[in-house]
């Protein structure tokens, strides 16, 4: 019965850590996808400025 | 012929011709070695990498390597450089929207938080208190339309600073937005968001137009994905075919969605 139960825990456990980790994953893709959105609505001159922002000037 | 006797001589023949797995006397296999030039990891001198010049990179690109390599605040931060404030602010709006889902999405995992019955528990108590501010609306006489859009302006910031008084009892964290849009065609007329819940509000005079009734609907359509909850306030009697429509779209969407009219509350 013990190990029974040890088992359910462990069970339960891993099925928590695998849940959670498959919604970060969906949580990263919503905010990439959203990021891309929002990317899209500028124009290339805007997008170049925030790239040399980001990285410094080439 | 006598038979050779060859025992002898043959096996020390043997001898010499076998050689012991361990004999160390063997000379050892000579591998050659190619010279190789290794670099040196002198990183004072080495070469430098080369930088990209972004102004040779498409757009797609881009957007590509922004979206990869920056984090939402740096994006955010960045648009309010290029002086893009209202895009940045609702781009922040979307990203604590989808945060709040999934943090929501891991508490009830990690068992921090019971499924919540959404109408009855958190919703219910918000909805009635932004009900009993908007029939206010009818206190005042309107003739015609225009009249009623000249004054709706007034009306929503009226409503906008009560709604923040009234459900402060409920919630310091409300923030209270006239006219949101999220397209270039329509804009909801408020949005309040209280606790991590978004409630869009949309005003409307006479809904027995049908071209009012079919832009309502659609406006539905476009605001309900960023919304937990709507409601609909009209001046007058809302018709019953657009109320089957809009609890059909309520069952669809799987949202509360809250009809205000003169004589009754749907």
């Amino acid at each position: 019965m013990g190990i029974k139960n040890t088992f359910k825990k462990l069970g339960s456990v891993i099925k928590k850590s695998i849940d959670k980790t498959r919604i970060e994953n969906e949580r990263k893709e919503k905010l990439r996808e959203l990021k891309n959105k929002y990317l899209s609505k500028l124009s290339h001159r805007e997008l170049v400025q925030m790239y040399k922002w980001a990285f410094g000037e080439e | 012929m006598p038979k050779r006797k060859t025992s002898q001589k043959s096996s020390s023949r043997r001898k010499t011709n076998v050689r012991e797995p361990f004999d160390l006397t063997m000379e050892p296999f000579r591998i050659e070695v190619p010279k190789i030039e290794i670099p040196s990891f002198d990183l004072a001198t080495a070469p430098e990498r080369k930088r990209i010049n972004p102004n040779k990179l498409s757009r797609l690109q881009l957007i590509g390597i922004l979206s990869q390599k920056l984090s939402w605040k740096e994006i955010y931060d960045a648009l309010y450089r290029l002086k893009k404030e209202k895009l940045a602010e609702k781009f922040k709006m979307e990203v604590e929207r989808i945060n709040q889902i999934y943090d929501r999405k891991i508490a009830e995992i990690e068992g921090k938080v019971e499924e919540l019955d959404l109408q009855n528990k958190v919703l219910k108590p918000i909805i009635d208190e932004i009900l009993s501010v908007l029939k206010a609306i009818y206190r005042v006489k309107f003739s015609n339309h225009n009249e009623f859009q000249n004054t709706l302006k007034n009306f929503l910031i009226w409503s906008s600073e009560n709604l923040e008084k009234q459900l402060s009892k409920l919630s310091s964290e409300i923030k209270v937005e006239k006219e949101f849009s999220a397209s270039r065609k329509d804009r909801l007329d408020i949005i309040i968001t209280i606790k991590g819940w978004r409630i869009g509000i949309e005003v409307k005079y006479d809904l027995s137009n049908q071209a009012e009734a079919k832009r309502l609907l659609g406006q539905i359509d476009t605001y309900l994905p960023y919304c937990d909850a709507f409601i609909v306030v009209s001046y007058k009697q809302i018709p019953s075919w657009l109320v089957n429509q809009i609890k059909i779209k309520e069952e669809e969407k799987g949202k509360m969605i809250k009809l205000l009219a003169p004589d009754k509350i749907i």
